[in-house]
């Protein structure tokens, strides 16, 4: 099953991507991306890191806090990222005053990834392959076993 | 700022600020009623609105309308697009 090996530091996820401002083969620069589980949207990128990428913002938005209050207003320009190996996949990405590139809900459903979170680290794994093997499995468990005493003869 | 206006640039928070009072003026009791949980981006410049499924299919639709445009992207009936998380809420 493809999947992809992250970090866990001081008890949050980590994983390498690559953002591109075409979306074509080779492009891109390559981040160490914080998981943010409770961000909804595509990508966040520290402001210089968009700068340097060329990102064109044209969009503002407002996040909502986890303290229930609205942010000051974000600008957002549309680019591709993926998990790094993987096809790119478009989506917005936000142009923030945080220290660290973040990844919210929005790339992994884009790039159509689950995330499983163990003590020492992280996979990040291809969603449709996790849940159909899962479903293999649990299929073959309700398959009645073969019956005692049937006996396998050699010819 | 007219829709011959192309050289005009705006700051974030302007944008912001027209795209939420074009809302509330022209899109809110109407979206309401038909897209709550749909994205919207409001073009500042038209004053025109994108109601999709998804925040990039609603600013994709805004480009192709006027590719000069400048939007204020708006999750209906939320206080705003996306939630942010706990490391974004503290960063910012």
């Amino acid at each position: 099953m493809p999947h992809r090996i992250g970090k866990l530091d001081q008890g949050h996820p980590y994983i390498e991507i690559t953002v591109s401002l075409d979306g074509k083969d080779g492009t891109g620069e390559k981040y160490t991306a914080l998981i943010d589980t409770g961000y909804s949207g595509f990508v966040s990128l520290p402001l210089m890191a968009a700068l340097k990428l060329g990102l064109q913002p044209h969009t503002t938005v407002q996040y909502e806090l986890a303290n229930g209050k609205v942010s000051d207003p974000v600008p957002m320009a549309l680019a591709h990222a993926c998990c790094c190996g993987d096809g790119f996949v478009s989506g917005l990405v936000g142009i923030s005053e945080a220290p660290s590139v973040t990844v919210g809900m929005e790339f992994l459903r884009t790039c159509g990834k689950g995330l499983m979170v163990f003590s020492t680290g992280i996979v990040v794994v291809d969603e449709k392959e996790f849940l159909d093997s899962m479903k293999a499995a649990a299929n073959a468990l309700k398959e009645p076993p073969e019956p005692p005493g049937k006996a396998i003869t050699a010819s | 700022m007219t829709n011959n206006d192309k050289s005009a640039i705006l700051s974030t928070r302007e944008i912001a600020d027209r795209g939420k009072a074009i809302y509330k003026a022209k899109w809110e009791e109407k979206l309401l009623k038909t897209s709550t949980g749909k994205f919207v981006a409001i073009d500042v410049r038209t004053g025109d609105a994108s109601v999709a499924d998804t925040s990039e299919e609603a600013i994709r639709t805004a480009e192709k309308k006027d590719p000069q445009g400048y939007f204020h992207l708006i999750r209906v009936g939320h206080k705003a697009a996306y939630a942010a998380g706990w490391y974004m809420s503290h960063a910012s």
